[in-house]
């Protein structure tokens, strides 16, 4: 029965991991980069959240009503101002520069908000610990319910949007080819600034999701951002359902190991990662294309 | 009327220049005798910081390869120097050693991270580093996820020891240096420059790109797993947190960055720049890092070829003949 | 008034001049054929109209406006559309998402997707399928009719014919006939001479980036254009 509830456990933590990737699959998709900040603005649209609860009071389901146009626009405006720029010094600078503005947000969220760990678990009420008893040994917990409701809901809401809306074909017309898509009037950067706005916001609900489900502190971007990464490559580049795949493979990975010791949890998931990456898949990755 | 032309590999300023390299060299040897031991500990970790901003600008600057898992190098180099000594060997052999187990450990995992390009490469590396660190903090012999102590210097006065540390760190960093200055002067200097601007485009002109950039992550593992032995050597305790530490990596892109991506001697200026500034403001603590990440950006964005591409492209200067150069000639 | 209006337009790559020192006018309702041999610089000059290539000198000024400075997606909503070399579609896209997705920025006006796929009726059957997976003829016409889908009050077509067969010429230049009876202002680009004049009012040469003729369509000799193509023939041997 462990067996079984450690599968059921990490698939639900496996919705939160695509709800990290989905952004980062995203950007890369549609602009070819990797944003490695992309962890550390998520735990930055978390931190904003737990502040509004924090100052507020209010329970975090409502503090994302605010926090989430917010981080809609530091996105926005993080392409406009800084990615834009990057994009046009080729392959190396966007990488430098994201990397560069991850340093920057996790020293500037320490120095605000100084190392201490912290929880949004408790604001949240019930229903982060609230369980479903399903047979006498198994219980499904509702938040891990609700969480991977939520990651279907946002990916699939995301995969509607790109197939079926003027918007959405923009975004893969530009992804695939952004000097034609100008010729019929769509602006690259638009495109690439609401690209970049979707992905921080998505990535704020899921620091927002781990930060009830467990805790955060200022230096847990990185490892959402290594955790997301996986997920992706996991699942194959380039298809946001191949990202919930990912992301349930390497959170059962996670919880399987961590029943057999809980030190081999975050070392499983990352075995899985290097032996999809040796295996047939690998060869193919860097060659995938655009969503 | 022609003017001819010939092609040359250094000019008067290089050959001066190549020959100041050699006196620099010289006196860098002989500093033991002339300053305190404790300056020869700075000293030490300057060269440190030098090896890693090479290393990591022969794997960006001439491999467009952007590593964020360097460190997973630096720390085998560490653990691998303390687990030889563990097995009996003394210290400074097991520096050496330790070097060429990053490198045969780099040459182990290049077919695996080479499948990932630009972005997908850089996290890719540092899931490896990740890999390690996690590894090594099972591993009690080791000590665990609370650090360990190289033990077997002690047979050293303290002076004699920082000495040697500093020598065969002086050592590292001068062969590391000339290794890739000959890659450089040699043919695949032209081929590794083609392929950071483009590799697909340097592939179809028959360039062999994944050997060469192997050869650079191999070469760049070795430099870092010394730098990491010698990270060790020269503080005596390591903790794998640190060892495994993703910072080494935001200092090597800053020291790049700041001193020249892709050019010779940038590195070097950007160490000589990291070391000071890390000296004078370490303390800060995060508003210092927040600085750095600031600098890196801006550097990144505005001065992309850093403080020597603009000191070399206002003045036509190349101190070490690196490159080609076409000049009127009398004939 | 001109619609189109190219004055000394100096175009170039890297160190080679293409486009050196360009000056021409389009009528509204006008079709000028672009010829000239291979390098001519006729690709480099439709690529300049329409903001896809950055110009180095010179003016574009587009009824009455001088938009030599605006990016290629801001021509597009004011009526400068381009059909580039090689078609050029969005691959992972299906024909109707190409053409729809043209229609959001455009301006509006009689071309909507039922109009187009009137004039292109061979993309009918096709609505659903991956543009990757057309013929070239199919293509041709999906880049067109994407195009149109923008409303423009300038087509701008390169290479019309490259690379397609004989039937699929014909066809394309049937739907394209149809296009141009309803009083399209179109600049296009062929290399065969005989479809480039029957299909025009006027013609323009390009010879090493620069007009070496320029005559209405009908009024043009086979000698004239000879010279003017290849810089020759004129001189006695």
């Amino acid at each position: 029965m462990t067996w079984v509830n450690a599968v059921v456990q990490g698939v639900f933590l496996g919705g939160l991991y695509a709800l990290f990737a989905c952004g980062l699959s995203l950007m890369f998709g549609v602009m070819r980069i990797i944003n490695l900040a992309h962890g550390d603005l998520a735990i930055l649209g978390t931190f904003l959240v737990w502040a509004l609860v924090d100052r507020l009071g209010v329970s975090p389901w409502v503090a994302l009503v605010p926090a989430l146009p917010v981080m809609l626009g530091v996105g926005y405006l993080l392409q406009r101002t800084v990615l834009a720029r990057s994009l046009r010094g080729g392959p190396l600078i966007p990488l430098l520069t994201t990397f560069g503005l991850a340093i920057v947000i996790q020293n500037a969220l320490l120095r605000a908000f100084s190392p201490d760990v912290h929880s949004l678990g408790a604001p949240a009420g019930r229903i982060s610990t609230a369980s479903l008893r399903v047979t006498g040994q198994l219980s499904v917990p509702v938040f891990g319910l609700l969480v991977l409701a939520a990651a279907v809901l946002v990916l699939g809401g995301l995969h509607l949007v790109l197939r079926r809306t003027g918007f959405g074909r923009e975004m893969r017309a530009t992804a695939q080819d952004p000097d034609t898509a100008a010729l019929v009037g769509i602006p690259a950067s638009s495109v690439y600034a609401r690209a970049t706005a979707i992905a921080v916001a998505t990535a704020t609900l899921a620091g927002v999701f781990l930060a009830i489900r467990s805790t955060f502190d200022p230096s847990a971007g990185p490892t959402q951002l290594i955790f997301a990464f996986e997920a992706v490559v996991i699942g194959g580049l380039g298809s946001l359902w191949g990202t919930l795949i990912g992301g349930i493979v390497l959170g059962v990975a996670q919880t399987v190991g961590g029943t057999i010791d809980p030190q081999y949890s975050i070392l499983a998931g990352h075995l899985v990662f290097l032996v999809i990456l040796a295996g047939p898949r690998g060869r193919s990755i860097a060659t995938r294309s655009a969503p | 009327m022609t003017t001819g032309r010939r092609v040359r590999r250094s000019s008067t300023a290089s050959r001066v220049a190549s020959g100041c390299v050699v006196v620099a060299a010289l006196a860098l040897c002989g500093m033991p005798y002339m300053v305190t031991a404790n300056v020869v500990q700075q000293l030490t970790s300057l060269f440190i910081f030098l090896i890693l901003a090479v290393m990591w600008n022969a794997l960006a600057g001439y491999g467009g390869m952007v590593s964020v898992g360097q460190q997973a190098f630096i720390g085998a180099g560490a653990y691998g120097t303390i687990f030889l000594t563990q097995w009996g060997i003394s210290p400074y052999p097991a520096v050496v050693l330790a070097s060429v187990g990053s490198a045969v450990l780099a040459a182990l995992l290049s077919p695996l991270v080479l499948r990932l390009r630009g972005g997908q490469f850089a996290v890719g590396t540092w899931v490896v580093a990740e890999v390690l660190a996690l590894l090594v903090t099972f591993d009690h012999d080791l000590g665990g996820g609370t650090g360990v102590s190289l033990r077997g210097l002690n047979v050293y006065g303290p002076d004699l020891r920082r000495a040697y540390t500093y020598w065969i760190t002086l050592a590292f960093a001068l062969l590391l240096l000339a290794l890739v200055f000959a890659l450089l002067r040699h043919r695949t200097g032209a081929a590794l420059q083609a392929i950071r601007d483009d590799e697909d485009a340097a592939a179809s002109v028959g360039v062999r790109v994944r050997p060469l950039k192997a050869l650079l992550f191999v070469l760049a593992g070795f430099g870092c797993g010394a730098a990491g032995a010698l990270t060790l050597a020269n503080t005596l305790f390591i903790q794998p947190q640190s060892i495994f530490g993703v910072q080494w990596t935001a200092y090597m892109i800053f020291m790049v960055l700041v001193g020249g991506l892709g050019t010779f001697e940038g590195p070097i200026v950007g160490a000589v720049l990291f070391f000071t500034v890390q000296y004078a403001f370490a303390d800060a603590g995060a508003v210092y890092l927040i600085g750095l990440g600031l600098v890196a950006v801006a550097f990144a964005l505005f001065l992309p070829r850093g403080l020597w591409g603009l000191f070399a492209g206002r003045a036509q200067i190349q101190l070490l003949p690196v490159g080609y150069r076409l000049e009127d000639s009398a004939s | 008034m001109s619609l189109l209006r190219v004055a000394g337009l100096v175009a170039r790559h890297g160190l080679l001049t293409a486009v050196r020192g360009v000056s021409l006018a389009v009528d509204e309702g006008e079709c000028v054929a672009l010829i000239g041999a291979n390098g001519a610089g006729k690709s480099t000059l439709l690529r300049t109209i329409a903001g896809a290539h950055p110009a180095a000198d010179g003016t574009v000024v587009f009824d009455g406006a001088d938009i030599t400075a605006l990016p290629a997606h801001r021509r597009v909503g004011r009526g400068i559309a381009l059909v580039p070399e090689g078609r050029r579609l969005f691959a992972g896209l299906t024909v109707e998402e190409n053409l729809l997705v043209a229609g959001r920025r455009g301006r509006p006006g009689e071309w909507r997707l039922d109009t187009v796929l009137d004039a292109f009726d061979m993309l009918k059957p096709l609505l659903h399928r991956r543009a990757a997976d057309l013929s070239g003829g199919e293509q041709q016409a999906t880049s067109i009719g994407r195009a149109l889908m923008t409303n423009p009050r300038l087509l701008l077509i390169d290479e019309v014919s490259l690379g397609l067969s004989p039937i699929a010429v014909d066809t394309v230049y049937a739907s394209l006939s149809r296009v141009l009876a309803s009083g399209a202002t179109v600049v296009l680009v062929e290399q065969d001479l005989r479809r480039a004049l029957s299909v025009s009012d006027r013609v323009i040469c390009l010879l090493e980036g620069a007009i070496a003729l320029e005559s209405a369509s009908g009024a043009v000799t086979r000698d004239q254009v000879t010279e003017a193509y290849f810089g020759i023939g004129a001189e006695p041997r």
